[in-house]
């Protein structure tokens, strides 16, 4: 979805951990917790975080922020918010 | 948590995959292949980032290998990246022609004798696939 709406990412820095290494009977192979630092074709830098056991989160939500304005989309709650 | 009766589905994205494919519509959804190669490569550099940055615990828990093949931090290019396929890239595959005409802007095909394949009656295409990856370097 970044890509599509941003263009390609063309460099990045990532750091990732497993936090519980077991989980319901499961090894757990895919880390739980993952930040990204990310650079865009166009300029724009990202900052990415994925949290599979982060308790009590606010909700998938992604911010731009831009010279013109700011776009805040809130995943779980369906709802942009904009101030120019 | 439990998930509500109404909202529980089977598991059918390997049968959705197979079904695209064997419709061979013309026209294609959105991700393309091409657009799908570039989401990979993105996932592929964050997973070699993690390999390279994190700790040596986690890096074993991460991917079961030892410290002694790990190369210092470099910025990865990602048009040198190794792609991430379901398949090896030498893969032989069995495709429905609209599906090789699709393709055939990213990857190189051989055919290969036809093969019987079970549940199809007739015999069935066989092409040796060649991913070209000059020809989908990101812009």
């Amino acid at each position: 979805m970044l890509q599509r709406w941003f263009g390609d990412i063309d460099g990045l820095f990532a750091r990732g951990k497993i936090l519980y290494p077991r989980s319901r009977g499961y090894s757990v192979i895919i880390p739980d917790a993952l930040s990204v630092l990310c650079h865009f074709a166009n300029g724009a830098e990202g900052v990415l975080e994925f949290s599979g056991i982060h308790a009590h989160a606010t909700g998938d939500c992604l911010e731009v922020y831009g010279s013109a304005g700011t776009l805040v989309y809130d995943f779980t709650a369906d709802v942009i918010k904009a101030v120019e | 948590m439990e998930v509500p009766t109404e909202l529980a589905r089977e598991w059918t994205v390997e049968n959705d995959f197979l079904d695209a494919v064997k419709a061979g519509d013309d026209e294609r959804p959105y991700p393309t292949f091409e657009d799908g190669l570039r989401y990979m490569r993105v996932v592929q550099a964050v997973a070699d980032s993690v390999l390279v940055t994190s700790g040596s615990r986690s890096r074993r828990k991460l991917f079961g290998a030892s410290d002694r093949r790990f190369k210092p931090w470099r910025p990865p290019d990602l048009n040198k990246l190794r792609l991430q396929t379901a398949a090896p890239l030498r893969h032989v595959i069995a495709l429905r022609k609209a599906t090789e005409d699709h393709l055939s802007r990213s990857i190189t095909f051989r055919a290969l004798p036809p093969q019987q394949i079970k549940g199809v009656d007739a015999p069935v295409e066989v092409l040796r696939s060649r991913i070209e990856l000059n020809r989908i370097r990101l812009a």
